[in-house]
């Protein structure tokens, strides 16, 4: 559920995102058959790919593990998530990988990362927006 | 290292970053 509320916040602001010149693309680890279900959920309509090995998400220094998914403070983010509608779905991929972004320049340079530390620990619209600004 | 899409195309994950800068979100899961 976290992360299609991720998604969809980004989505809400994905005009400015793409003022800046960049484009956003998604990367789930589930099958390459999950993202047009995603798709419809979350309204997205840019780029998505999968990496099912996980070969990317380890590369990106991505977090995995139980500790990460089930923690309190994981707990709360859910409950604040739950409260504004979005309920969990079957879930589609590796339920203990973790997720986050990466701002990466034209050179091939990560110029900011967020590696999430558990569910709904994700980067904010703003602060991609920060980070693109120089990328830019 | 590669991607894939919907499609089962595979693509080069640098290809995504040589015209212009890349925001690469990575879900935890799609559900």
């Amino acid at each position: 559920m976290h992360c299609r509320e991720h998604v969809v916040q980004l989505h809400h602001r994905i005009e400015e995102l793409h003022a800046t010149g960049a484009e956003i693309y998604v990367i789930g680890n589930g099958s390459p058959s999950f993202i047009d279900g995603f798709r419809e959920e979350t309204g997205w309509r840019g780029p998505i790919y999968v990496d099912p090995s996980l070969e990317v998400y380890k590369a990106a220094g991505l977090k995995r593990g139980v500790l990460k998914t089930f923690n309190l403070a994981a707990g709360i983010r859910s409950i604040g998530t739950l409260r504004r509608g979005i309920k969990q779905g079957r879930t589609q991929g590796d339920p203990w990988q973790q997720g986050g972004v990466l701002v990466i320049d034209r050179a091939g340079e990560i110029v900011w990362a967020h590696a999430s530390g558990g569910p709904g620990d994700n980067a904010t619209a703003d602060q991609i927006l920060t980070a693109l600004r120089p990328a830019a | 290292m590669t991607v894939l899409d919907e499609h089962k195309q595979v693509i080069t994950l640098g290809s995504l970053w040589r015209d212009k800068p890349a925001v690469l979100v990575f879900v935890r899961h799609f559900g």
